[in-house]
């Protein structure tokens, strides 16, 4: 079964301790996305300006561990707002697993990116990015 | 017409005014469950005791609002909890309550992937409180 930690306790960041909330409960409901989980085996890095904070989400099996700040070297780098960060889990996943950019909330991921309010850095990891981006998904 | 901040009047106002708002029926259409707000003392800014609000609201009505005990905010579905001067900020339109979350300014508890989902329908409860005009008790 997955685990995420905070790796700070309870000096956990609220970004972190939100993260890894919504990280844990949704791997929880939804045990397909297991598999998504234990392939990750990266560190992410999720930088929000707005709110002053970073993360990284270190996927090592079946553990993440969060992290308060930039820790390791990222394979996948997301700086948004946090607007933008809640909606990057409102992206729907088709049929074949892969992320829908066609539909509404799918557009405004799209339209973030080209307004410069969503940069993803390691975009060539697209594996680890979809995988990322599934487990993430609430839609 | 200003009432006492989370008194029974300013819970029935804010019910009316969230019952007003076709933005709030139309985001929160699928929404089944209750939500407490902990708003805790602070007797430096003239509240002295725990408060907390149980909202019923499903399908994209407020069945009621009433002012409650700080134990039974804290049965609801969803709570979220954090002392008065936040919640001020929030009212205020100082903060919004997604980022205070995010920042761990206020501490949610309940189903992340749930409220992520209806993220819409949170921004325009907040949206509603502020526009309920209130008598602060440290002004």
């Amino acid at each position: 079964m997955p685990e995420v930690v905070l790796a700070d306790g309870d000096d956990a960041s609220g970004l972190a301790s939100m993260m890894g909330t919504l990280l844990a409960q949704n791997v929880e409901r939804a045990p397909h996305k297991f598999e998504d989980f234990r392939r990750v085996e990266s560190d992410v890095l999720i930088e929000v300006p707005d709110l002053g904070e970073t993360i990284t989400l270190s996927f090592v099996g079946d553990r993440c561990t969060v992290h308060n700040g930039s820790r390791g070297r990222p394979r996948v780098r997301i700086r948004a707002d946090s607007e933008t960060l809640m909606g990057l889990s409102m992206v729907h996943i088709g049929r074949l697993g892969l992320p829908n950019y066609f539909d509404e909330p799918g557009r405004a991921v799209l339209r973030a990116m080209r307004t410069g309010k969503l940069r993803i850095g390691g975009m060539h990891h697209l594996q680890t990015l979809n995988r990322v981006t599934r487990l993430f998904s609430v839609a | 017409m200003a009432y006492d901040a989370y008194s029974d009047e300013w819970a029935q106002a804010y019910k009316d005014e969230i019952n007003k708002s076709q933005v709030y029926k139309q985001a929160a259409a699928g929404w089944e469950g209750s939500v407490g707000l902990v708003v805790l003392a602070e007797p430096d800014k003239n509240v002295p005791d725990d408060r907390g609000i149980f909202m019923d609201l499903w399908h994209g009505e407020a069945r009621d609002i009433k002012v409650v005990s700080r134990d039974e905010a804290e049965q609801a579905d969803f709570v979220i909890t954090g002392p008065y001067s936040r919640w001020k900020q929030v009212a205020k339109k100082e903060l919004d309550a997604t980022k205070g979350i995010m920042l761990g300014q206020l501490k949610l508890k309940g189903d992340f992937p749930t409220l992520v989902r209806y993220t819409k329908a949170s921004q325009e409860m907040t949206e509603c409180t502020t526009r309920v005009p209130v008598n602060w008790p440290d002004e």
